[in-house]
C-alpha cells in the first residue's frame, strides 16, 4: 500500500512449539503508534522482523517501503531504536557517544557531532553533554538513550517503554519530549508501553496484539468513536438520596465503583444538578465516560483476572 | 530546557558507506583501548626487543658478521609471547565483551551495520593493537641497528622480512584468540583470563606432553612453540624445531581464523532486541 | 482510634555522607496507602528500615506497634515486596516460594499449599512449574509480590511492584491489592506511576530528600495547597452567563475562557464552590453539561509540592 508506514503482509513466526504470529497483516499509517499487547503476544518478535534481525517463516513486511528481508539495510538507515534496558557505554560522555552512533547510523563526522550537540540541548542535557554518562541520573539516561535514537533523523523510531524507571517528573517531562517529537512533520514514532494511559496521550494510532495475532488497530479516533456514551458522576454526600432523585426524574443510573453512570443529553443534564440541590450533595465531577485505549484493550483481551498469556 | 524542534534540513542528509560506518567502530575500539595496560605493555615490548635486538646484533658484529639469525633471539624466549598475551587481553578481551555487557550491542546491531561488519571493525582495531606489537617493535630494531651500522643492507633486509612475516602470523592468531575469547563473556575480566590462561595451558600441557609420548603432531598444539618454529623459517635460520615452519604458520593462522568464525557465530545468537 | 500501622518520628538513617533518611515523620494508617517521591528521596532506605534490614541512626520507627530492629516476631506479619532482589534462577516459581515459607517456618505441607494459592491470586497458576530463568520481568514482579503475600500477613510492603509488568498482570495486581484492603489487610506501596497509586488510594506520604512533606489524604493536602488556587473546568453553551453567575462567590479569584463551550474557574475554597454549585446552576437556570476538577489529582499534588522543594 503506497504511502504506508508499516505494512506486514500475513506474517508468521513459530519458535519451537510456540506461535510468536500467526498470520498477521497489519497496515500502519504515518504518525504516532502505540504497540499494546500482553506479554508474549509477538511485540518483541515483530519489532525483530520489522529491523530484519529476524526472518519470518511466512509473510512479508515492508518498512518504509524497504522490504526487511531483501533490504535490511535500508530499513535500519531509516530507522531508529529506543531500547528498554541499560545500553550505554559508560565511560564515553553523553556527546560521544551520540555522535558515535549517528555515525555509526551512516552520517559523515561533522555532521554527527553536530546533530548530537542539537539533539541533546534539544532533550535538556546541554550542560551534562560533556560529562561521562557512568554519572548520569536515571532520567538522563533514558534521555541519552532517545538521542541516540534519533540522532540520524530518522523518519521512524521504535520507542520500547520509554518511561522506564523514571520519577513522576521525569515521566512527565519524557511524555512532553515525545509529544513534542510527535508533532515534528514526517517523523513517526512507535511506542511499545504496557503503561496504555501514556498512549492515550500520546498516539493517533493503534495495533494491539494477543497471542501473536491482531486483536484490534487503526486510528485511535474510530476504534473508541463507537465506545463513547454515557456520562460519569462523582459526589460528595447522600449518594442514596441522589440516586433516588435521579431515578424520579426518569433516569437510569448505575453505581460503579464510586461513580454514578448514567445516559444523559443536553436536555437531561439539569436533573444532575436539581436531584443534587435536592439531596443536598457536591457534584464534584460531571463528564463524559471517556473511552480509552486502556478500557479497550481490557475489553478485547480474554480473561483480565487470569492474568499474563505465558 | 527549552521544547523547539532540532535545527537541521531533516531528511537530506547523504548517508556515508558501509565502509565509513565500520571505519567509526573501528576507531573509536582502538582509541577506546589506548588504556594504560595496553600502552604500558606496548612501550614495554619496544623497549625490550629493541635492546634485545640491539645489543645482540652489536655483540655478533663484534665477534664476525651478524646475520639474521640474530635479530630472531627474542623469539626464542616465552618472555615475548607473554608480552603479547598482555596486549592482546588489554586490547581484545573487551572487543565484543564490553558491548554484550553493557548492552551496546543492541544500538550497534539495530543500526546499518552487518554483524560481519561489526566484527570486522572490532577485527581491525584490536588486530591493530597487535600488528602494532607484533611488528613495530622489530622493524624498530632493524631500524636502530641500521643507524648503528652493526649489520649489511641484505642482512637487515632479510630480518626485515623476518619480522614481518612472524609478526603477521603472530597478529593474525592473538587477535583471533581475544576475539574468540571475548565472543564467550560479557565481562572482559573473564576473557582476558582466559586468554593467558588457554595459552599457558597449551604452552606448558604441550610442553609436557611432548616431552612424554615424543609424538610429532603435539607440538602443534603448543601457540609458543609454533610461534618460535615459523620465526626460524621466516628468519632463515637451520636449528631444528619441534614443528614445521611452515606447518606452523598455518596452523596459527588457521586457528585464529576458525576462532575469529566462531566469534562471528556466537555473536550471531546475541539476541539485539529483547523482551 | 485505631494504632497507627505505620509510625516514624524524627526518623534518621545515614549511609556514611549519604543521606538516606533526614528526620523523617509520618503516620500511616489503615488500608492503602501510596509512598511517592522523586528517585533517591528515601523510599527504598524506608522500607529497609520497616522490614529491618536496616537500623535508624535517630529517632524512632514503630511497624504495627513493633521496633522493626531486633522484635523478630512481627516479621510474620509483614510482607515485602522489594524493587530488586535475586531469584534462584534454577527453581521453579512454586519451589521458590516453598522454600521461603518454608524458611519462615511453614511445615512442607502447608508451605505448598500457600504457595500454590499465592501464586493462583497473582495469576502465574499456568506458569508455576517451570524455572525462573524462563519468566519475563513482570512475572518475576508477580513472582515476588506472591511471596510477600503467601504467608497471610497483615502489612504488605511494595516497592514498586509493577515495574515491567503487562497491562493484564497490571489490572490483577491491583485488584488484589484491592482485595486486600477490603480483607482488613494494610498495604504501603511506592510508585512513580501516579495515576495508578491514585486509583488504588486517596491516603499518600510523599517523600523529598529524606523528609515527608506531605502525609494524609490526597484531596485535604490539595486544599492545603494555598499558592495554587483549585482549577474547576466547566463546559456550557454560555460561558459568559455562567462565569458571570459563578464570580459573585468572592472565593473565585479568576475566571477564564479556554476556547468555545468552556470555562476555568479558580476558586481558593473549593468546598464552597461544589456546595454552592447545583443551587445556583437550578435557581438561575445555568446550563451546564461537564464539570470537573483540572489539578485536584495526585500528579498535580505532586507537582506543586515538588516546586515548593526545589
Amino acid at each position: 500500500m503506497p504511502g504506508a508506514l508499516i505494512d506486514v503482509s500475513d506474517v508468521s513466526k513459530r519458535f519451537g512449539t510456540v506461535d510468536a504470529l500467526s498470520n498477521l497483516s497489519v497496515d500502519l499509517a504515518p504518525g504516532f503508534i502505540g504497540l499494546v499487547g500482553p506479554n508474549g503476544s509477538g511485540k518483541t518478535t515483530l519489532i525483530r522482523l520489522l529491523l530484519g534481525l529476524l526472518k519470518p517463516d511466512a509473510g512479508t513486511l515492508t518498512v518504509l517501503g524497504h522490504d526487511s528481508q531483501r533490504d535490511p539495510l535500508d530499513v535500519r538507515s531509516q530507522v531508529g531504536y529506543m531500547p528498554e534496558h541499560d545500553c550505554l557505554s559508560p565511560d564515553m560522555t553523553g556527546i560521544g557517544f551520540v555522535s558515535h552512533m549517528g555515525r555509526v547510523s551512516g552520517l559523515p563526522k561533522e555532521v554527527a557531532i553536530g546533530r548530537a550537540h542539537d539533539v541533546l540541548e534539544f532533550l535538556g542535557l546541554a550542560e551534562e553533554r560533556y560529562r561521562k554518562i557512568r554519572e548520569y541520573s536515571v532520567g538522563m539516561r533514558q534521555r541519552v538513550k532517545l538521542a541516540q535514537a534519533i540522532v540520524h533523523d530518522p523518519p521512524l523510531c521504535f520507542l520500547d517503554e520509554p518511561t522506564a524507571g523514571l520519577d513522576p517528573a521525569g515521566r512527565e517531562e519524557m511524555l512532553n519530549l515525545l509529544r513534542a517529537l510527535g508533532r515534528l512533520p514526517n517523523h513517526s514514532f512507535v511506542l511499545s508501553t504496557h503503561l496504555l494511559p501514556d498512549a492515550d496521550g500520546l498516539c493517533d494510532q493503534v495495533l494491539m496484539l494477543n497471542a501473536g495475532r491482531r486483536i484490534a488497530s487503526g486510528s485511535v479516533r474510530e476504534l473508541l468513536a463507537s465506545h463513547e456514551g454515557e456520562s460519569v458522576i462523582r459526589i460528595k454526600g447522600d449518594t442514596d438520596r441522589f440516586v433516588a432523585g435521579l431515578t424520579r426524574r426518569g433516569l437510569s443510573p448505575k453505581r460503579m465503583d464510586g461513580e454514578i453512570r448514567v445516559g444523559l443529553s443536553p436536555e437531561t443534564t439539569h436533573a444532575v444538578f436539581e436531584s443534587a440541590m435536592e439531596a443536598g450533595v457536591q457534584v464534584r465531577y460531571l463528564g463524559r465516560s471517556v473511552a480509552t485505549i486502556e478500557g479497550l484493550f481490557m475489553a478485547r483481551v480474554e480473561q483480565p483476572e487470569k492474568g499474563g498469556s505465558e | 530546557m527549552s521544547i523547539s524542534a532540532p535545527r537541521y534540513a531533516a531528511g537530506t542528509v547523504v548517508r556515508t558507506g558501509r565502509g565509513s560506518r565500520i571505519l567509526a567502530i573501528a576507531s573509536r575500539e582502538f582509541f577506546r583501548r589506548a588504556r594504560a595496560a595496553t600502552l604500558l605493555s606496548v612501550s614495554l615490548t619496544f623497549f625490550v626487543v629493541v635492546t634485545v635486538i640491539v645489543v645482540t646484533v652489536f655483540f655478533a658484529s663484534l665477534l664476525g658478521t651478524a646475520n639474521a639469525g640474530d635479530f630472531e633471539t627474542v623469539y626464542e624466549s616465552p618472555v615475548w609471547p607473554f608480552l603479547m598475551l598482555i596486549v592482546a587481553a588489554s586490547a581484545g578481551a573487551g572487543s565484543l565483551a564490553d558491548d554484550v555487557g553493557d548492552r551496546s550491542i543492541s544500538l550497534y546491531l539495530s543500526r546499518p551495520v552487518h554483524l560481519v561488519d561489526y566484527v570486522a571493525a572490532k577485527t581491525v582495531a584490536c588486530g591493530g593493537w597487535l600488528l602494532i606489537s607484533t611488528v613495530g617493535p622489530g622493524l624498530t630494531g632493524v631500524a636502530v641497528t641500521a643507524a648503528l651500522g652493526y649489520a649489511s643492507a641484505s642482512v637487515l633486509l632479510a630480518a626485515i622480512a623476518g619480522f614481518v612475516a612472524t609478526g603477521f602470523v603472530a597478529a593474525v592468531f592473538f587477535t583471533g584468540l581475544a576475539l574468540g575469547l571475548s565472543s564467550l563473556t560479557n565481562r572482559a575480566l573473564y576473557s582476558g583470563v582466559a586468554i593467558f590462561g588457554v595459552v599457558l595451558v597449551l604452552y606448558i600441557g604441550g610442553s609436557i606432553v611432548a616431552g612424554i609420548t615424543g609424538n610429532i603432531y603435539v607440538p602443534y598444539a603448543n601457540p609458543i612453540e609454533n610461534i618460535r618454529s615459523v620465526a626460524h623459517g621466516a628468519f632463515g635460520l637451520s636449528g631444528t624445531t619441534a614443528t614445521e615452519p611452515a606447518a606452523s604458520a598455518v596452523t596459527l593462522v588457521g586457528a585464529g581464523v576458525v576462532l575469529w568464525v566462531f566469534a562471528l557465530w556466537r555473536m550471531r545468537r546475541v539476541e539485539v532486541i529483547s523482551e | 482510634m485505631t494504632d497507627p500501622v505505620i509510625q516514624a518520628m524524627d526518623v534518621t538513617k545515614r549511609y556514611g555522607e549519604v543521606l538516606g533518611l533526614n528526620g523523617f515523620n509520618a503516620t500511616i494508617g489503615p488500608g492503602i496507602t501510596g509512598l511517592i517521591g522523586p528517585n533517591g528521596a528515601g523510599k527504598s532506605t524506608l522500607f529497609r528500615l520497616l522490614v529491618g534490614q536496616l537500623k535508624v541512626d535517630a529517632g524512632e520507627l514503630r511497624i504495627l506497634g513493633y521496633n522493626p530492629w531486633g522484635e523478630g516476631e512481627f516479621r510474620r506479619k509483614v510482607g515485602y515486596c522489594p524493587e530488586h532482589s535475586t531469584l534462584l534462577e534454577w527453581m521453579t516459581a512454586r519451589d521458590f516460594v516453598t522454600s521461603l515459607l518454608r524458611v519462615d517456618g511453614f511445615p512442607k505441607e502447608e508451605a505448598i499449599e500457600r504457595a500454590t494459592r499465592a501464586i493462583a491470586t497473582v495469576g502465574l497458576t499456568e506458569a508455576q512449574d517451570r524455572a525462573l530463568a524462563t519468566y519475563s520481568k513482570g512475572m518475576r514482579q508477580r513472582i515476588k509480590l506472591a511471596q510477600s503475600i503467601a504467608h497471610d500477613p497483615e502489612l504488605i510492603l511494595l516497592d514498586e511492584p509493577l515495574n515491567g509488568v503487562d497491562p493484564v498482570g497490571r489490572a490483577t495486581v491491583m485488584s488484589l491489592l484491592r482485595k486486600l484492603q477490603q480483607s482488613g489487610r494494610h498495604v504501603l506501596v511506592s510508585s512513580h506511576v501516579l495515576y495508578e497509586v491514585e486509583r488504588l488510594t486517596d491516603q499518600i506520604v510523599m517523600i523529598t530528600n529524606g523528609r515527608a512533606i506531605a502525609e494524609g489524604d490526597l484531596h485535604r493536602i490539595r486544599d492545603l495547597i494555598d499558592a495554587h488556587p483549585h482549577v474547576i473546568d466547566i463546559e456550557t453553551p454560555d460561558p459568559r452567563r455562567v462565569a458571570r453567575v459563578l464570580s459573585t462567590m468572592d472565593h473565585v479569584v479568576s475566571v477564564e475562557f479556554p476556547g468555545d463551550g468552556r470555562l476555568r474557574v479558580r476558586s481558593r475554597s473549593p468546598e464552597e464552590f461544589y456546595r454552592a454549585l447545583p443551587g445556583l446552576v437550578v435557581q438561575e437556570g445555568l446550563d451546564i453539561r461537564a464539570v470537573g476538577s483540572a489539578d485536584d489529582n495526585l500528579d498535580a499534588v505532586f507537582r506543586y509540592l515538588s516546586e515548593g522543594s526545589r
